[in-house]
């Protein structure tokens, strides 16, 4: 886990619960570390649970490398008893693979490395995705 | 050799770096032609590393000011003095630092604007260790000192164990050797008037005479000293290798993981069929570089960083080599590039370029980056875009010059739906010519030439224009980078206490890859070739200041004179 990533994680766990597994079980050839944050508060009641894991996939050249896409607990499921819209389920196994991206903030949004950090990521791009209700 | 006992020796080698925007600002704050001393405060970063046994400390600087005159006890023409609490400020000051960055280490600057030479007065010999050892209390040293005359500098570095400053005095310090300032146009050395540097040889070797009437014997002679790495030795790199080993350079480094497959050889001008392995039979074992497996594998090519530094020694002995066998994007590419003045990037993936500009953002190294890329199916053309740029300081990163396509960087990760986001699925095999790569690469080469042997010297050729920017040679259509200097938001190229250019060893470093060191590896990662006995230098980490554990009560008068 470099540097930058312990930084983040040591912020991140100044406010909430967070486990790291640096040498995931992950589809990709590419390195990830898993940041799990635990029970997060779901920002919407249009889902069947009022707190989630959320889990931060972090490329091995963050932060040069932006996070993409939320995952958030398997078995989140909108009120109506569906799966939220865009998912996907094979991405990572035991995770909710919401298809929401930074870009989606705003049209012209860049990723900053060393300005975007994992809290920002977090209660951001991931806080906007649950907010949608959907 | 040093002034301190050889046990509370901090550095064999000092020097400061600094970009010539500052240097010029703490030549102007501190003779500013009425006589009176000024003094002023510089926060660096920190490089320490070892260099054939010999520690060596580098001082980044990345802020100088001028400390009020208000905040003086005492000025004049043959004083300045300051007082506990203007230290006590500026160490507390050391610790506003990037998110991502440790505190930086000060050096108190002053002058001495009625001499041309630079010596420290015996009042300097009487305060100083007082002032560094208080400093060395409250922030991470090691710290340093700087004399500032009409026509020279002088300057000391004091020890970060202020117990060793206490017991030892004046006898704890070491000379600070040489100030590298970074230009635009040149890298210029100028020894300190304590210097413990042997006088400088400027004579050139006979081959190089010719090389000489061009340079001047000064010019020649600072290619001599200069050091270059360069980041892949691939299809461009190799072609800096073929240059610079004719130059009379004095010392290069090459950093590259992989080994000479038959696909290279049409592009390594002194590769042969001995030097490939077939490409199926390069080594991958996921924990270490293919250049380091291939002692395992008899059927892999040979590590594209000894083909090259055999070919250096083959063309001049003289310069020394290391040939280091993983990519620049791990801790050992890091560490080897950032020994050397300037770096060359010329690897293969946009990614690893970017951390090539952020290490030379880091370290205070500018960064020759030359590229091609084409784009071809099957002899149907497209483009032949081909780039030089400089990444490093004084200019901006590649970040801020347009040149990463933070997208395509992303290749692993992409399925459908990335696509469908416009993100682009980069082949693995690309598209390359020699003829093509030999146009960026002598543009940046010939700029390198220039850089090093000051023959674009800003202070004297103020116009000089890098040839950058990207052409596409299929139309020649020549495109200027969007913007050279940095973008003051920007934390990796900015200045100034809260970015991260130039924290060296005390900035906090994402996008690094790791490497096992294995014993079965031993004998393929005898590539500091030249320097077999080469240890890991063992640098105090530095701790975020928490709080000043300033010494509150002082009644002695702290005075630079």
């Amino acid at each position: 886990m470099n540097e930058v990533i312990q930084t983040d994680v040591d912020e991140l766990r100044e406010n909430y619960t967070v486990d790291v597994d640096d040498d995931p079980d992950d589809p990709k050839p590419q390195k990830f570390t898993h940041v799990i944050v635990r029970d997060k508060s779901v920002p919407s009641d249009a889902y069947n649970k009022d707190t989630t894991d959320v889990l931060l996939r972090v490329p091995d050249d963050y932060p040069n490398e932006p996070l993409d896409w939320v995952y958030v607990d398997k078995d989140l499921r909108l009120e109506s008893g569906g799966k939220p819209k865009k998912h996907n389920t094979d991405r990572v196994p035991g995770w909710l693979a919401l298809s929401y991206h930074p870009k989606k903030l705003k049209d012209d949004f860049e990723w900053q490395p060393y300005e975007h950090t994992l809290k920002w990521y977090l209660e951001t791009v991931v806080e906007m995705r649950l907010r949608q209700g959907d | 050799m040093s002034t301190g006992s050889p046990d509370n020796t901090t550095a064999d080698h000092a020097a400061v770096r600094i970009c010539r925007d500052d240097y010029n600002h703490l030549q102007s704050v501190l003779l500013q032609g009425d006589g009176n001393e000024y003094a002023a405060v510089l926060y660096a970063g920190t490089n320490t590393y070892k260099d054939d046994g010999d520690v060596i400390l580098e001082f980044l600087i990345t802020e100088v000011s001028l400390i009020s005159p208000s905040e003086y006890l005492e000025q004049g023409p043959g004083i300045v003095s300051l007082g506990p609490s203007t230290l006590r400020d500026i160490a507390v000051t050391t610790g506003d630092t990037h998110r991502y960055s440790n505190p930086h280490a000060i050096l108190l600057a002053h002058s001495h604007p009625h001499g041309k030479q630079a010596g420290y007065s015996p009042i300097d010999d009487s305060t100083e260790p007082d002032i560094f050892e208080a400093l060395a209390n409250d922030a991470t040293g090691p710290h340093g000192s700087l004399l500032v005359s009409e026509e020279e500098i002088a300057g000391r570095v004091w020890p970060a164990d202020p117990v060793a400053t206490l017991d030892h005095g004046m006898a704890a310090a070491d000379p600070i050797d040489e100030i590298v300032i970074v230009g635009e146009q040149s890298l210029r050395r100028e020894q300190t008037a304590n210097t413990r540097l042997p006088d400088r040889d400027i004579e050139p070797a006979r081959s190089h005479a010719r090389q000489a009437l061009v340079t001047g014997r000064e010019g020649n002679a600072r290619l001599g000293e200069s050091h270059v790495a360069i980041a892949g030795v691939g299809g461009i790199g190799s072609l800096f290798v073929e240059d610079l080993a004719t130059q009379d350079i004095g010392e290069l480094t090459v950093i590259d993981p992989d080994v000479v497959e038959y696909t290279n050889l049409s592009r390594i001008p002194y590769a042969d069929a001995s030097d490939a392995g077939p490409e199926d039979a390069t080594p991958d074992d996921g924990n270490h570089p293919a250049a380091v497996l291939t002692a395992a594998e008899p059927d892999a090519g040979r590590p594209k960083v000894d083909v090259a530094a055999d070919y250096v020694e083959r063309v001049d002995s003289d310069i020394k080599v290391t040939a280091v066998p993983y990519p620049i994007d791990s801790k050992r590419g890091l560490d080897a590039a950032a020994k050397a003045d300037v770096i060359v990037a010329a690897t293969d993936h946009t990614k690893s370029r970017e951390v090539v500009s952020e290490i030379g953002q880091r370290y205070l190294r500018p960064v020759f980056d030359a590229g091609s890329r084409i784009k071809a199916d099957d002899g149907e053309v497209y483009s032949i875009e081909t780039t030089f740029a400089m990444t490093g300081p004084p200019f901006a990163c590649r970040d801020c010059q347009d040149l990463v396509e933070r997208e395509a960087v992303r290749v692993a990760d992409l399925d459908e739906e990335d696509i469908e986001y416009g993100l682009e699925l980069l082949e693995d095999e690309q598209p390359a010519v020699l003829a093509v790569n030999r146009y960026p690469a002598a543009r940046a080469g010939f700029a390198l030439y220039g850089y090093l042997t000051g023959l674009a010297e800003d202070m004297y050729k103020p116009t000089w224009e890098w040839d950058t920017g990207s052409t596409n040679l299929l139309d020649a259509d020549h495109r200027p980078l969007p913007e050279e200097r940095p973008d003051n938001r920007c934390p990796r190229c900015s200045s100034g206490r809260t970015a991260l250019r130039a924290t060296g060893d005390r900035g906090l470093f994402g996008a690094i890859s790791s490497f096992e060191d294995s014993p079965n590896f031993t004998d393929a990662t005898a590539m500091e070739r030249t320097r077999p006995d080469v240890e890991q230098v063992e640098v105090p980490t530095p701790v975020k200041m928490v709080s000043s554990l300033w010494k509150t009560v002082r009644d002695i008068t702290l005075a630079l004179l």
